[in-house]
């Protein structure tokens, strides 16, 4: 069987990129405002994590107006539903292995 | 929460759920429909109370040696009251989900809900309205004699079809557009206390025009806790 960490995608394996996308999959939309807050990052730090998700189509980026204000708005793409769905799954599959493998022999695997 | 690049895949998981559980909180205003709807109900009352209450007969049914008549005693104006209440309720929810989501920069999810909530009361008052002219014989006795009932599914339909189980059945949905556990055990309690059997012939003689006021008040008085409730617990988790 594949080793589930060969399922890992290096673009989403990383805690941030893997946070906007459970974000913006939960809420459907969101500002640009909130995954700075949720996520506790500077403005400059998530555009470059967005531009990341943006360039390999896992994100959409649509800048608009509210009244006066200017507003960023990011959703998945149906790439990036499927990225985040297999993301989870792997690291499930990785986790069950490792518990597995240390049950059996007392040792985490090497 | 910083952000160190990588972490184990249990970081990870962890991190995913714990904001997972941020926007769903960010998107929980479950007090707000409570209570609306259970103003909704207590609203309510001036139509049933002052509106004109005719009665639908249904033709004579032979008890043994002579006949009973089954008669229903309804309210006009509830039928014209619970879809236009409960449609501007629906669009005083969507306005203030859509306006709270827009302020807090998510996206919201509660169209599902209000389409249902809005098609559950236009046909379950439709339906009423069939049936306060299709009055159905109770099982039961009547000085000894037996009186054959209608079929347990009809008079099951009979008793769902009301504004507030339209209103339970909305909440369970909203409870699955929020997964929130909490609300659909709240709206399962509010479902069983609306199709529980109350005998009022104690106090309240039939036909009157106080028979529909105690379900009002007691239904409408269960939204209001739970709104209440909810804002109270939401009040201590933020």
């Amino acid at each position: 069987m594949n080793h589930p960490s060969n399922g890992l995608d290096d673009v989403v394996h990383q805690r941030v990129r893997l946070g906007i996308l459970a974000i913006a999959h939960e809420a459907r939309r969101v500002e640009f405002g909130f995954l700075r807050s949720t996520l506790d990052l500077t403005a400059g730090n998530l555009s470059q994590h967005l531009a990341v998700l943006e360039k390999v189509g896992l994100v959409e980026i649509e800048k608009g107006y509210e009244g006066k204000r200017g507003r960023t708005w990011v959703h998945l793409t149906p790439a990036g539903e499927n990225a985040l769905s297999n993301e989870i799954n792997q690291l499930k599959r990785l986790i069950h292995q490792v518990e597995h493998s240390t049950d059996q022999s007392g040792h985490l695997p090497t | 929460m910083s952000a160190p690049s990588t972490g184990t895949p249990q970081e990870l998981l962890a991190t995913a759920r714990e904001l997972t559980r941020r926007v769903r909180e960010a998107h929980r205003g479950i007090w707000f429909p409570l209570l609306l709807l259970g103003l909704v109900h207590l609203a309510a009352i001036p139509f049933y109370r002052y509106g004109p209450h005719p009665m639908t007969c249904r033709p004579e049914l032979p008890v043994g040696n002579s006949s009973i008549t089954f008669c229903n005693h309804y309210a006009t104006w509830s039928f014209i009251y619970w879809p236009v209440a409960l449609m501007l309720a629906y669009v005083a929810i969507c306005g203030f989900y859509v306006s709270r989501s827009r302020r807090r920069g998510i996206g919201t999810r509660v169209w599902s809900y209000v389409l249902a909530g809005t098609t559950l009361g236009l046909v379950l008052t439709g339906t009423s309205l069939w049936a306060v002219h299709h009055p159905l014989a109770q099982e039961g006795s009547l000085n000894g004699i037996h009186i054959p009932g209608s079929a347990s599914s009809a008079e099951f339909l009979y008793r769902v079809a009301t504004p507030a189980v339209a209103i339970g059945l909305g909440l369970l949905v909203l409870a699955r557009v929020e997964r929130s556990w909490a609300l659909a055990a709240f709206a399962l309690g509010y479902l069983t206390i609306v199709l529980l059997p109350r005998d009022l012939s104690q106090f309240i003689t039939a036909p009157s025009m106080w028979t529909d006021l105690p379900h009002l008040v007691v239904n409408g008085s269960v939204l209001l806790i739970g709104a209440a409730g909810f804002a109270l617990s939401r009040r201590r988790t933020t």
